[in-house]
């Protein structure tokens, strides 16, 4: 995957007008309406990804993103969304000489959520 | 790879295959599947000679706690010419001097409702592994095959160069090309309708971009083209090609 974005955010959108009758469920669309926006910056490095995969933990409510450029892992609290600006409620700081952070998943199956992120490079 | 809770404390950290990319756990939770995509450094020797890692894609066990978790627990599923292909013509393989294992990047993974079955995207490959998380072995690659753009349901805008006063002067022009596209997939997710499974791909494209030491990009214009194929009268005269096309 190539990165030409100088800035690289997350987008939070709600999903709007999802008919529940039966004549509507064939119904196609959707409507999509941004309700809140994090940006982790402006990429440092051409062709790198401030960030990438991210990933929500619904038991706490937090999204976590990995930084490339400030080489942490950024936990951001959605209990309320509808902020428009979002900022990271902690940062983790990741040892050098890491170069490369990739991406974040949570355990589907465990009360405690997991955080990974893998790394390398 | 480093594990955390979610309170952002370090539990743990493993080693897996060469760039991790992308990471999903099974649905039964006992799986973590890590794309260790493997690009290369630069295809080039100079001024440090290119790394090209063989993709793979890593198994981690998570039966245990996640503290107790060692490399014993970490199996890595590989690549290699003697795993059956389907479609072989459309896999790509072409980096200079790499081998098939290499060549190979896996980019993205999907695992099936019973967590037996994962399916990885190899997005400059133009393919899919297979891939049987029991025996942690891919079983088949699957080649996309490519898209006519000739046909209706294919059109394209060509140009990267569609701003305003630019030369192309912001207009969008879709339509049909001579061309064969490539799907390349990045993302890829699967769900499950009366008991058939279906994936679903962001073919993004891409290219292997590497210069000096390999490119594949380049603009139609600067390409010496066949001229009974291109240059048809009613489908597309080489100079209505846009000289902005990548690829």
């Amino acid at each position: 995957m190539k990165f030409e974005q100088a800035i690289v955010g997350i987008g939070l959108l709600s999903v709007m007008g999802l008919p529940m009758s039966a004549e509507a469920k064939d119904s196609k669309s959707i409507t999509l309406k941004q309700i809140g926006r994090y940006s982790a910056g402006v990429s440092t490095t051409p062709d790198e990804p401030r960030t990438e995969i991210a990933d929500y933990d619904p038991a706490s409510k937090q999204l976590f993103s990995i930084n490339l450029n400030l080489r942490q892992l950024e936990v951001l609290n959605l209990s309320n969304p509808e902020s428009q600006t979002l900022s990271p409620v902690q940062t983790v700081p990741l040892a050098s000489p890491i170069a490369w952070l990739s991406a974040t998943a949570s355990s589907p199956s465990r009360s405690k959520a997991l955080r990974k992120q893998t790394l390398e490079r | 790879m480093k594990f955390f809770n979610a309170s952002g404390t370090l539990l743990n950290t493993l080693t897996v295959g060469a760039l991790p990319d992308m990471l999903i756990f099974s649905p039964n939770g006992k799986w973590l599947l890590v794309a260790n995509e493997g690009e290369p450094s630069s295809y080039n020797n100079n001024p440090v000679p290119s790394v090209d890692p063989e993709g793979s894609v890593s198994l981690i066990d998570m039966t245990q706690s996640v503290t107790s978790l060692t490399q014993l627990d970490v199996r890595t599923a590989t690549f290699s010419p003697s795993i059956p292909q389907v479609n072989p013509t459309s896999i790509r393989t072409y980096g200079p001097n790499a081998t098939f294992a290499q060549d190979i990047e896996p980019e993205y993974i999907t695992v099936s409702h019973d967590s037996k079955t994962a399916w990885v995207t190899l997005q400059e490959n133009n393919a899919i592994g297979i891939l049987d998380i029991p025996t942690a072995t891919f079983t088949k690659i699957v080649g996309l095959g490519f898209k006519d753009h000739l046909l209706p349901e294919n059109q394209l805008d060509a140009s990267d160069r569609d701003m305003l006063g630019s030369s192309n002067n912001g207009i969008i022009n879709i339509r049909n090309w001579p061309v064969l596209g490539m799907y390349e997939p990045d993302a890829i997710a699967s769900y499950r309708v009366k008991g058939e499974t279906y994936l679903v791909t962001a073919n993004e494209g891409d290219t292997r971009d590497y210069p000096p030491g390999f490119t594949e990009e380049a603009r139609v214009g600067a390409l010496s083209l066949d001229a009974a194929t291109f240059c048809r009268p009613g489908i597309s005269r080489r100079d209505h090609w846009s000289n902005r096309s990548a690829q």
